[in-house]
């Protein structure tokens, strides 16, 4: 884990990354929690995109270097070798679009099998749009049923976002203080 | 000279140039862009020493493939995939790096891509954004042909029981031969009904231009009020058997017109849908309650039943498609998506929520046809109050 030292107190300083598919709203929900905006316009992140948040959870002030990585369709993959050094990531699918909830659990696949078994929160976003979900609570079930934790979001309404966030780096911490340097993180870091 | 023109062209060119001191310390080469000042991390000047990765965090990974292209020293470079930082001005500024050995340096080239970033991957972005509207399309394009079905279905039903008691009779002997003729016609023209549901499947795009044929014209527009006088009365045997009873609550009760945006035979099966599921729900000796409330710009409907309400794992999808609770019956669930599928194409809202009293409430909301904005402007997902977050664990 890197220190800094910040304005005088030692800060955490933790890289999550935002995995999905395209248009589920990692974007969005970076923008809604790091700057509390919200744009109806979908312009497709390229590459990555890089912002920085600090917060305190339960009293840690932990600055977030959060990786927006683009979503994969036929064009582009998604690089996964960004989630080299990562503490956790946001694995976020759109509840409207069914297709992007399966992709998400191929993802995971992917990103275990690149750089092990991270800490992740799943985003079930655009919860705003809940009467056009396609994505069903059966769904749902089955990915806490694996112990996965599953957060509801809309980065429209705002709804959430920051809780899931947060639920992230509680995981992470919680983590790190009861088994610290097991996780496969510690060593990609060091 | 050359050496002063060089550095002019790179810094107007937007490209930071970093010669490697050891590991990830770089020294800044010249002046820096101006972009460079304004780095969200401070800015930086000529000659300053730094460390790469904690300028831009995404280079910690890159620089492990450019070490092996000034190791290798072969003349051959590097570049990264772009990525985006937000400056200390708020803007956004998209970059790439290229790692190359020049005269013996380790050399780092950090360039802002601005304005034509945007245009080169334009063609890239148009074509998510097309993917997404081709998802979008499909998506209604087949909620739009469930709801045909629906209707063909609900329509078939009735018809193929009114077929069975031809038949039926048919068979019956002392038949005169003027009521066999009859019958037969009967027979006949319930099989040509059937023949055209089919048909209509088939014609399910044609469907889909009538389902736009509605009316903000007040002299055109549907009666509400008239609408449910029709409905109540195929519907008061039901509640009869049932032993539910009915009561209708106007308000103002002196107003009389009560015209809102849409299409009169949907209004009227909206009406039966709501009504037709509060009276499923509805325990023998209680009280359907239907009112119409008249608002500024809109008249809002609403169907409260004293039933045992909506069971919480429902509550949030109800107006989905064959949604139906564990304890309802039929097709419930058809019933409501129609409902959804119809308020929401007049730019309406709709929505249920748990009665006071007990029970349930279903409520929509029509614009008055006077008050009707233009269709762009309000066909937006309109929110549907009453369906709040789900039960998904992990909510607070
Ligand atoms: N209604 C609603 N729309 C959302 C929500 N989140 C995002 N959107 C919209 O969905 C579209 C895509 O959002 P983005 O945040 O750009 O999606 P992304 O996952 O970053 O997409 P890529 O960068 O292409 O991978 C945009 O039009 C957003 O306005 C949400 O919670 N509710
Ligand atoms: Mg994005």
């Amino acid at each position: 884990m890197q220190r800094y030292q910040w304005e005088g107190n030692a800060m955490i300083q933790l890289k999550i990354c935002l995995l999905g598919s395209f248009a589920v709203g990692k974007t969005s929900l970076v923008a809604r929690f790091s700057r509390g905006i919200f744009s109806d316009k979908y312009l497709a992140t390229l590459g990555v995109k890089i912002d920085r948040k600090r917060i305190q959870v339960d009293g840690t002030a932990v600055t977030l270097i959060l990786w927006d990585m683009a979503g994969e369709d036929e064009f582009a993959k998604v690089q996964m070798s960004y989630l080299t050094g990562a503490a956790g990531y946001l694995l976020v699918f759109d509840g409207t679009r069914k297709l992007t909830f399966d992709q998400a659990l191929i993802l995971e696949e992917r990103a275990r099998t690149t750089v092990g078994a991270l800490p992740f929160v799943v985003l079930a976003n655009k919860a705003d749009l809940e009467d056009q979900w396609e994505v069903s609570a059966g769904d749902i079930k089955a990915l806490t049923a694996r112990k996965w934790l599953v957060q509801k979001t809309s980065a429209k309404t705002g709804e959430d976002v920051d809780g899931a966030f947060e639920k992230l780096v509680r995981g992470i911490l919680s983590r790190r203080g009861s088994s610290a340097g097991t996780q496969a993180q510690d060593s990609a870091e060091s | 000279m050359n050496q002063e023109l060089c550095q002019v062209l790179v810094q107007s060119e937007g490209i930071l140039v970093l010669v490697r001191l050891e590991g990830n310390r770089f020294r800044v080469a010249g002046h820096p862009p101006g972009w460079a000042a304004v780095l969200a991390h401070g800015g930086l000047h000529a000659d300053q020493e730094v460390d790469a990765a904690e300028v831009f965090v995404f280079l910690e990974l890159f620089l492990r493939e450019a070490a092996i292209v000034w190791e290798a020293n072969d003349g051959s470079s590097v570049t990264s995939e772009p990525w985006t930082e937000t400056l200390a001005t708020r803007e956004e500024l998209a970059f790439t790096a290229t790692a190359r050995k020049i005269g013996g340096k380790e050399i780092l080239l950090v360039r802002g891509l601005g304005v034509d970033f945007d245009e080169r991957y334009k063609v890239l972005r148009k074509a998510r954004e097309l993917a997404l509207s081709h998802e979008k399309l499909l998506k209604e394009t087949s909620e739009k042909e469930t709801l045909l079905h629906c209707l063909v279905h609900d329509i078939a039903g009735p018809l193929t029981t009114v077929a069975n008691c031809f038949q039926l009779l048919e068979a019956e002997q002392g038949l005169s031969e003027a009521g066999r003729g009859l019958v037969r016609l009967g027979r006949s023209a319930t099989h040509r009904q059937h023949t055209m549901l089919r048909e209509m499947l088939d014609l399910f795009a044609a469907e889909l231009s009538t389902l736009d044929q509605f009316s903000v014209d007040v002299a055109t527009a549907p009666e509400v009020l008239d609408c449910a006088h029709v409905v109540l009365r195929s519907l008061r045997h039901s509640f009869d058997m049932k032993g539910v009873s009915f009561q209708l609550l106007l308000s103002p009760p002196a107003l009389s017109v009560w015209k809102v945006v849409g299409q009169r035979e949907k209004l009227e099966r909206i009406l039966y849908n709501l009504l037709d599921n509060a009276l499923r729900h509805a325990p023998p000796g209680t009280t359907v309650t239907l009112r119409l409330e008249e608002e500024e710009r809109a008249i809002r409907v609403s169907v409260v039943d004293q039933g045992p309400g909506v069971e919480a794992e429902m509550s949030n999808r109800l107006f989905g498609r064959f949604q139906q609770g564990e304890r309802t019956k039929g097709k419930v669930g058809l019933g409501l998506f129609f409902c959804r599928t119809m308020i929401k194409h007049w730019s309406g809202e709709i929505g249920h929520e748990p009665d006071p009293r007990g029970g349930t409430c279903f409520w929509f909301r029509l614009s008055k046809p006077d008050f009707a904005s233009p269709r762009e402007e309000t066909r937006g997902d309109a929110a549907v109050p009453g369906e709040g977050p789900g039960d998904t664990p992990g909510n607070p």
